[in-house]
């Protein structure tokens, strides 16, 4: 061929079908392709088994299935969160590093300790998947019928009144201190006993008659309500809940501030790639559609709250400026 | 509640071929979890949870109780071939499994170690099948101040771990305590001894400071002897003699009953049982001073303790829903996933389930026995690897080990310096046992504490007016007391020079 059109212009032909060959190859795979196109890592700040773990494989599960790529839970462990935050904050926006979020290792956390290295808005927030309130659970011979009673008990005796906190900041913690502080008691004058291993060993507490009461969430609930050894006389949130309509809420009974969702979301190191946010968000308006979905939700007792990145995050900002009024006025904030 | 025809009925789902697979699958996977350092049972549950969705419920608990078992038979086998434990729960196997197989008896150690596994991990569940409800409820009357006189007795074990000096062993179980102070006060949120390192929060985990304080100080040590190989005796028997089989029956027996039922109390670290297993083996033993030598009872005790323990720990979950242990709790966590609640609801509305996975445990249990018999002729000619192969690789596995409980290359400083720590203390005689154990108790004994005297106002007596409390203490005092004699009148007449033990 090469002495029909002569050296220069067999060159320009070859470099011409490599260009285009190039160009179809790059076209293929341009960024522009399916998000996600390798495994994505959700990192759990706590251990295995817990309310955020559990949560956080909840939503694995389902991501993996419509992203058709597999969503690895990854527990990092230790200082109430704060390891797990500062991985994923540094780890790389592309796209495929995540985190589960609660309250224990973002409002709260920021509401009890001074020496946070981040500050709440510093990541990005990818919305809320899940509204899971507390309830306030007492032994099944608890003399009290109600929350009011217990309260009233509890002004008059704060030192005969013991009850479980769950571990330091943690929600179960500020669970019982917005409702004592609610009923225009001091906390720290009460028996407040603090369970560094969480809220598993504070509900056991109520088992055993240790304490009056503690917080507990609908799966202990379900659990330990047909044992006949428990009696729930509130839960901590707006509006009574689906699954037991029959139990009032604190704000009915005259505890107006005592209104604590424990919700659990998703957030992502600052700067998180556009497609990778898109694709999320994508997936829980989906989620909230899915049936099935909600089915599995409703099995493992955790109901679904969605809240968009926007909405969600003035909302967990306003719940970390309430919650540290709250600390500080109980001392605990230092 | 129980019914012969229920356990029947439950046989009959267990041996069908899927679930007897995955129940060898499990118990496969938790021998080898458990043999690895630094990975036990709570992480493969984890790993493995999204592939149990695939799998029915049945099959998927089957596996998963599987590998929590599984794991107890694993652990010893790096305690006694490498002084390595593979789970917290064998580190007092160490103390005479590796002296064994330094004597060139790896085989019957490692043998003893499955028998013993076997006869604690069926008879316990024997407790589990018959007692489970009535058991649950005493398992709930245990409060943060009767956790208090639980560990104040475990310690009481501290001076039975301290080999030839007290001293030495005291100072070791002090530091043990001075060093689970580090982190972040669990009740007031504030650091000590955290010097700003944000890696220090949580303070030391214990199963990076027993790669180190065994495992590395270990090389380290046979390093610098320039040791050829483990064993320095020919290996010999691999079995056990009908004889040792014998003397060994008591021992397994005591150890099935104590790991059961502190196994059933939640929060009592399985390491917690195996030492206190161990101890009580030595104060039942005809020659005491020779524990840490090489003894097969020191192997027994505790290998039967953390298996039965493992039974004790379904106590409480099949009964309230309550997880006794990490590895429960993901446990229950596969469950809830089906959508299941262990406890009253399941009992009345599927037994079914429930007997199956005992069924199923019983002939996990099996199956690990005739796994691991045959194996033991294997694993024993590790102690012919010559050194220089042997611990580079040792080296490796506790170095992803110790990564891999936390995933934070800062476990690998702790666990180094550990090692180091772990090699002076040999070096001047002083044992890492006490240290170990004591920083195994350290937090709960700590935050029990302080519960208590929240409970009581501030007052101490709250430990001697509560019965359970004040008759643990008793006995921790009475132990204490009886160990010192026994010190004393050992120490008296001239006794036979040992071989050096650990310490």
């Amino acid at each position: 061929m090469s002495r029909i059109l002569g050296k220069k212009r067999m060159v320009l032909m070859v470099a011409l079908a490599l260009g285009a060959v190039a160009l179809l190859l790059t076209a293929g795979s341009s960024p522009a392709a399916q998000y996600p196109t390798r495994p994505i890592t959700m990192i759990v700040p706590y251990a295995a088994g817990g309310g955020s773990d559990l949560s956080a494989r909840l939503i694995a599960v389902y991501a993996a299935k419509k992203f058709g790529k597999p969503v690895n839970v990854v527990n990092v462990v230790g200082a109430s969160g704060i390891t797990a935050t500062m991985q994923m904050l540094g780890a790389s926006p592309d796209g495929y590093t995540l985190m589960i979020d609660g309250t224990s290792n973002t409002s709260f956390l920021a509401a009890s300790r001074t020496d946070l290295p981040f500050k709440l808005e510093d990541r990005t927030w990818l919305g809320r998947w899940i509204g899971d309130p507390m309830y306030y659970m007492y032994g099944a011979s608890t003399p009290f019928k109600n929350l009011k009673e217990a309260m009233d008990f509890a002004k008059s005796k704060p030192e005969d009144y013991a009850w479980g906190a769950g571990a330091q900041g943690s929600q179960s913690m500020f669970h019982g201190l917005s409702l004592l502080d609610d009923a225009g008691i001091d906390p720290m004058k009460t028996k407040m006993l603090v369970f560094p291993e969480g809220m598993a060993p504070s509900v056991q507490a109520v088992l055993a008659g240790t304490v009056m009461h503690a917080g507990a969430m609908a799966t202990d609930v379900a659990k330990l309500l047909p044992t006949g050894k428990v009696k729930v006389l509130g839960v901590a949130t707006f509006e009574r809940t689906k699954q037991y309509p029959d139990v009032p809420t604190a704000k009915e009974q005259g505890f107006s501030n005592s209104t604590l969702l424990s919700w659990y979301g998703l957030s992502a190191p600052k700067g998180f790639a556009p497609e990778a946010m898109e694709a999320w968000t994508k997936l829980a308006q989906e989620a909230a559609k899915d049936v099935e979905f909600q089915a599995m939700a409703e099995k493992q007792n955790k109901p679904l709250s969605f809240m968009g990145p926007k909405e969600h995050l003035e909302y967990v900002l306003s719940e970390s400026k309430n919650i540290t009024v709250l600390a500080v006025k109980v001392g605990l904030r230092k | 509640m129980f019914a012969w025809s229920d356990l029947l009925a439950g046989f009959g789902t267990a041996i069908t071929p899927m679930n007897l697979l995955w129940c060898f699958i499990g118990s496969v996977l938790g021998t080898f979890v458990g043999v690895l350092p630094g990975v036990g049972p709570t992480p493969a549950i984890a790993m493995l949870l999204p592939i149990t969705s695939y799998l029915g419920p049945t099959p998927a608990i089957i596996m998963l109780a599987g590998i929590y078992y599984g794991s107890q038979y694993g652990g010893s086998t790096t305690s006694i071939l490498l002084n390595m434990p593979g789970e917290i729960s064998s580190v007092p196997t160490c103390l005479d499994g590796y002296q064994l197989a330094k004597q060139g008896r790896a085989g019957p150690a490692l043998a003893m170690a499955a028998i013993s596994s076997f006869f604690a991990g069926t008879f316990s569940l024997v407790g589990l099948t018959f007692f489970a409800p009535p058991l649950a409820e005493v398992a709930l009357k245990f409060t943060p101040t009767e956790y208090v006189g639980l560990m104040v007795l475990a310690l009481a074990v501290v001076v039975n771990l301290s080999g030839k000096s007290l001293t030495k062993g005291l100072i070791s179980a002090g530091f043990g305590l001075l060093f689970t102070a580090i982190g972040m006060d669990s009740i007031t949120g504030e650091q000590r001894m955290t010097f700003g390192n944000l890696n220090l929060l949580n303070g030391f985990d214990f199963v990076v400071a027993a790669i180190g304080l065994f495992a590395l100080s270990e090389i380290l040590a046979s390093v610098e002897e320039e040791v050829g190989q483990i064993s320095v005796m020919k290996i010999g028997k691999l079995m056990p003699t009908l004889r040792e089989l014998k003397d060994n029956l008591m021992a397994m027996i005591r150890a099935t009953l104590l790991g059961f039922g502190l196994g059933m109390l939640p929060g009592v670290s399985p390491a917690v049982t195996a030492f206190i297993a161990y101890d009580t083996e030595k104060r039942f033993s005809k020659h005491p001073e020779k524990f840490g030598t090489g003894v097969l009872e020191g192997v027994t005790a505790p290998e039967g303790a953390n298996n039965s323990a493992t039974s004790g720990g379904f106590v409480p979950l099949f009964a309230f829903g309550l997880p006794s242990s990490s590895a429960m709790a993901m446990l229950l966590g596969a469950l809830m996933i089906y959508g299941l609640q262990p406890g009253p609801i399941m009992w009345q509305q599927n037994p079914h389930f429930i007997w199956t996975i005992i069924a199923s445990m019983y002939i996990g249990n099996a199956m690990l026995l005739v796994l691991n018999l045959p194996l033991v002729g294997m694993w024993a000619k590790v102690c012919e690897i010559p050194y220089s192969i042997l611990a580079p690789t040792v080296l490796i596995f506790c170095v992803i080990g110790a990564f891999s409980v936390r995933g934070n290359i800062f476990d690998l400083w702790v666990a180094l310096i550990f090692g180091l720590v772990g090699y002076a203390m040999k070096k001047l005689g002083y044992p890492p046992a006490p240290m170990l154990l004591c920083m195994i108790l350290g937090d709960r004994l700590e935050s029990s504490f302080r519960q208590s005297l929240v409970l009581s106002g501030g007052s101490l007596r709250i430990f001697v007016t509560r019965p359970i409390t004040a008759t643990l203490l008793a006995l921790a005092v009475i132990l204490t007391a009886a160990s010192l004699v026994a010190r004393r009148r050992a120490s008296a007449p001239a006794v036979l020079v040992e071989v050096d033990p650990n310490y």
